[in-house]
């Protein structure tokens, strides 16, 4: 039989190529697509699964409740809460802070920039990274332990075997002379915690105001217990546990008052989840939206049935054709079920080679998309080979077995009596088109949504963000809150050659949660709302433009323009300062109008704030995020967190960023800094949102792609089948107009019964997933309509060659088809 | 004259052959005769009678329908000449299999843009015609023979053509299926279609007015039967 099998492709490949052709190269594609797309999915369900018992290492994630605001979930925690986890919470096996900082690290003159976590000497006993080198056990009992990544220590050493060498840690101009302690091994699967180095806490870090406060984010916190009723029970007494240690007076400075529960909650999330979970944490993993993941997986599912129903449907289509080798094997005595064994084992074989097209092309696919997702997804052999093989024994008995029984079932005596090819009948037809239809509504709804998700990421790289967005270079973290360090830049950058103007603030795109606090308007019935806060210097308003709805900027001849820094602000009781707030902050204020808000007073705990102008609000967060309420104040005083942005002109804008860091290098030796526009900080936001519209173009792209392949397929053998037909109309006198437009209708009209049918469902889609976005396109039907034309010019280009040979058919010789 | 074939050649070439199947026929045929074509096979009836329907055309000569040169008309020309003035019937009825009785015989007059009460009526009026009327939702396959070809002589005549060309109507059928597509045939002709018939049986070509034999291509007897 298996001999039989080959030797039928075989003569298939040598009499019918392009039936072969289709068959494969729709099975090939749908395969790689499910393939491909089942990497990615599996690569993003496996995020920290190499991680030992990564379930149940914990991470404790705090929410805020502001007044005014939906609650807000945070990766960091207070570390003031780490001490009582211990002691409330039997079911904690190990627990470890852990704060990430950027360090550079010396050996002699080879020197590299480490994303280092500062930790708990129990990090290893929490989360078992896997090392190379070093022993987990004892690799951060020393207070100069360093434990470097491979890559780091190739990069400082050449080598990895570098435990005991020594290095300088250079942290905000803070030399440490440390000792490597352990090599991390390279990741065998994606993980959300790969630091660069880990170190232990100082001795005296702790000590720190941010460390020692309620109301501060320190970092994070890592549990590990013992199995899900741990989890399950302390996840119970969290809201205990903040009534307990969180309590304090109203006005403490170190607890969140007497009510610490109605403002402050805590959470936990395990490692095995915070890729999926931290899409709206603030400082969490980088995260992906688990649904859209899902969505890759159905669309991976989808393509392969596009494939499967392709190949029923050119089988089906063709088993007229085959009809008399049917009648001619059974009367040489082959029976049905010998047949329905043949068809089906000619099914599987057309789907192995399909299988081997599919690898190749997942090779050839797979470091495209790796780059395009920015992954590290690979082939993985110990898993590719099997699934292909259970994929390929699947789809060739999806594939093989209807067309097989309608096959095996001719009837000798009437096939070879017949002068022409049997028709398979009315049914057979409503479902040659129906699978069509299907085919084309899947992919009608993935053009849908890819076009949906593409205008979406276009409109978030070109929305207006309520300022000018174009012309501005934003530096890094400045390390320093000496004022005159920071004096001393702003100046170098303003008298550098293009620079227009030049200011410091705390917030830029892509920072945005400094310092919150409330404010109430002055007048009985008001409620606090939580805002907030920046801090800015210089020329601000020339540099980021922000657009003014009532009121004025800062002007540097009214005294009370410029407020004190931030300790010296909340020590002013009394005073009143002037501040300039933004759109959302007027709407949650209550004012009617931007105007109505000029000269209202505000009030701020002891101080008093006066709204001297209002802008409309600037977009520094991601089209997902609510814009939150602002207020403005300019200082004369140091900033907390600044950063510096200049507006530059007349200059391109590589030759501004050396200027700039010329500029930026004699005030601080020890912190090089980059300089990168507002699109630079801000692709983050969308860059996930293009990637995912480049995978869908692709996948519908390919998806309409089989869907034609299996109307070509349908077209050249209904040319066949209906040749005969366009004979007789043409003897009652069509022409080959006539014939034309109906082969046409008769081909697009399944085409255009599937953009009916899609379009509900893909409009459902697109709808919920736009929903995640504050900030969104609406949704047109110029996206339907631009679909189904372009769908349906495809599929006219299709079946044009196909149905312009049939229409033109001579019809005396047309008659005489068979 | 309804007909006027002069010259009429008709070659078939292919990359190192060259078949005559028609050589230099001339043939007049007028309005109101019934004219039966017969002879061996291969010896170019079918291929005369697709000339004479346009649905092939001759390498020379020509034709002449009604004082109309055919030979001269382009393709959509010559669609609206068969739509007009022809009926065709088939010896193997060439009913379309996914259409029903009825929307297979209003097919003919689908492409004249006739409106559709007048075809309905049209079409009413040719089943009944041919005795098929209680089948006119039936599909092809559901209809015996006979059935098929009284539907196929139904949809030849609801045009109203000026002439019926048949091609062996009765080479599928039964004797008693063939006797009866010959009355329909004969009657059709009584009440004056012209109509040319291409067939193999010697009694049925008796029934027609005139007889012509064909042999390898050339017309070799022509004469008038004595009904």
């Amino acid at each position: 039989m298996p001999l039989a099998i080959l030797r039928s492709i075989l003569r298939q490949a040598r009499r019918q190529p392009l039936y072969l052709a289709l068959n494969v190269i729709g099975l090939g594609l749908g395969m790689a697509v499910c393939l491909v797309l089942t990497l990615q999915v599996r690569y993003e369900y496996s995020f920290n699964a190499t991680i030992p018992d990564a379930a149940h290492v914990l991470r404790l994630d705090s929410h805020l409740i502001f007044p005014g605001s939906a609650p807000q979930e945070y990766g960091d925690v207070p570390f003031i809460a780490f001490p009582f986890l211990h002691t409330d919470f039997p079911q904690v096996v190990d627990a470890t802070r852990y704060e990430a900082d950027d360090y550079q690290l010396h050996n002699g003159d080879r020197s590299v920039a480490a994303g280092t976590s500062l930790v708990d000497t129990s990090f290893f006993d929490v989360i078992a990274l896997p090392l190379e080198h070093g022993d987990p056990r004892s690799a951060l009992s020393r207070p100069d332990a360093i434990v470097l990544s491979a890559a780091k220590a190739q990069a400082l050493f050449g080598t990895t075997d570098v435990i005991g060498r020594t290095i300088t840690a250079d942290h905000e101009g803070h030399h440490t002379r440390q000792t490597v302690t352990g090599v991390l091994a390279r990741a065998a699967g994606p993980v959300t915690i790969a630091p660069d180095a880990i170190t232990p806490f100082p001795s005296d870090e702790m000590q720190k105001p941010q460390f020692t406060r309620w109301g501060s984010s320190s970092g994070n916190i890592f549990l590990r217990v013992r199995n899900k009723a741990d989890r399950t029970a302390i996840a119970r007494n969290l809201t205990r546990f903040v009534i307990d240690h969180a309590s304090g007076t109203a006005n403490d400075d170190v607890s969140e008052g007497v009510h610490p529960e109605r403002r402050f909650a805590l959470s936990l999330v395990s490692l095995r989840e915070t890729h999926f979970n931290d899409l709206h944490v603030v400082a969490g993993d980088d995260a992906t939206d688990r649904s859209v993941v899902n969505i890759l997986a159905l669309i991976g599912a989808l393509a392969l049935l596009l494939a499967v129903l392709n190949a029923i449907n050119l089988a089906t289509a063709r088993s007229g054709l085959r009809a008399r080798e049917v009648a001619i094997r059974k009367t040489l005595g082959a029976t049905r079920k010998t047949l329905f064994v043949q068809f089906v084992g000619e099914a599987i074989a057309s789907t192995a080679i399909g299988g081997a097209l599919a690898l190749a092309l997942c090779e050839i696919a797979l470091p495209f998309t790796a780059a395009l997702t920015g992954t590290t997804l690979h082939m993985d052999y110990g898993f590719t080979l099997p699934f292909l093989l259970a994929v390929v024994l699947l789809t060739g008995l999806a594939c093989g077995i209807y067309p097989a029984l309608i096959l095996s079932s001719h009837q000798p005596a009437h096939v070879l009596a017949a002068t022409r090819m049997p028709s398979d009948g009315r049914g057979a037809t409503h479902l040659r088109n129906g699978l069509v239809i299907v085919q084309f509504a899947f992919a009608v709804a993935f053009a849908i949504c890819t076009l949906v998700v593409n205008r979406q990421a276009h409109f978030m790289q070109s929305q207006d963000l309520g300022f000018a967005r174009d012309g501005i270079l934003i530096s890094s973290d400045i390390m320093t809150s000496d004022i005159g360090k920071q004096r001393a830049i702003l100046e170098a950058l303003r008298h550098t050659l293009g620079v227009v103007s030049a200011s410091l603030s705390e917030l830029t795109p892509n920072i945005d949660n400094r310092h919150r606090f409330n404010v109430t308007p002055v007048g009985p019935h008001h409620e606090d709302i939580h805002v907030l806060g920046d801090t800015v210097v210089g020329d601000y308003a020339t540099t980021y433009r922000p657009r003014m709805l009532a009121g004025r900027w800062f002007d540097n001849s009214h005294g009370e323009d410029d407020s004190p820094g931030d300790e010296a602000f909340h020590k002013s009781s009394g005073k009143t300062w002037n501040v300039v707030l933004n759109r959302t902050a007027i709407s949650r204020l209550g004012f009617a109008s931007p105007e109505s808000a000029i000269g209202t007073p505000l009030k701020s705990g002891p101080v008093t704030l006066r709204v001297i102008g209002v802008m409309e609000d600037m977009r520094f967060v991601s089209a997902r995020d609510d814009v939150s309420p602002q207020i403005t104040f300019n200082s004369t005083a140091a900033l907390d967190y600044p950063h510096a942005s200049v507006r530059f002109s007349g200059v391109p804008e590589n030759i501004m960023k050396t200027r700039l860091k010329s500029a930026w290098d004699p005030v601080f030796p020890n912190d090089p800094t980059g300089f990168g526009t507002v699109q630079d900080r801000m692709s983050t936001f969308y860059i996930t949102e293009q990637r995912r519209g480049w995978m869908f173009s692709i996948a519908s792209g390919i998806a309409i792609f089989i869907a034609c392949l299996g109307l070509y397929g349908l077209a050249s053998f209904t040319a066949l089948q209906r040749t005969h037909e366009v004979g007789i109309r043409k003897a009652l006198g069509a022409t080959t107009n006539n014939v034309l437009t109906l082969m046409l209708g008769d081909f697009l009209r399944p085409v255009l019964l599937a953009c009916a049918m899609a379009a509900l469902p893909a409009l459902f889609v697109a709808r919920s997933w736009l929903s995640g976005f504050h900030q969104r396109i609406a949704l047109s039907w110029l996206d339907f309509a631009a679909v189904v034309l372009v769908t349906l010019l495809i599929a006219a280009l299709t079946v044009l060659g196909q149905t312009l040979r049939l229409a033109r058919a001579e019809p005396a010789r047309a008659l005489r088809a068979e | 004259m309804l007909i006027d074939l002069s010259h009429i050649q008709r070659l078939y070439r292919s990359d190192e052959v060259e078949t005559t199947a028609l050589h230099e026929i001339d043939l007049q045929i007028e309005k109101g005769e019934f004219v039966a074509i017969m002879g061996p096979s291969g010896c170019g009836k079918s291929t005369l009678l697709n000339i004479l329907g346009t649905i092939d055309r001759p390498t020379g000569g020509s034709y002449r329908f009604d004082d109309h040169e055919l030979t001269a008309m382009n393709e959509a020309e010559l669609a609206k000449f068969r739509r007009e003035h022809l009926g065709y019937v088939f010896q193997s009825f060439n009913l379309i299999d996914e259409l029903t009785i009825e929307e297979n015989i209003e097919l003919a007059l689908i492409y004249r843009n006739m409106p559709k009460a007048e075809r309905q009526s049209r079409v009413s009026h040719a089943m009944d015609h041919v005795g098929i009327a209680h089948r006119a939702r039936h599909y092809p396959s559901q209809l015996s023979g006979g059935q098929q070809q009284r539907a196929a002589i139904a949809r030849a005549i609801v045009g109203e053509p000026s002439l019926i060309l048949a091609d062996e109507p009765t080479g599928n059928l039964d004797t008693e299926n063939g006797a009866q597509v010959m009355d329909i045939l004969q009657r059709l002709n009584d009440e004056g279609a012209t109509i040319i018939m291409v067939t193999h049986s010697p009694s049925h070509a008796d029934l027609a007015r005139r007889r012509i034999d064909m042999l390898d291509g050339q017309v070799v007897v022509s004469v008038r039967n004595a009904i």
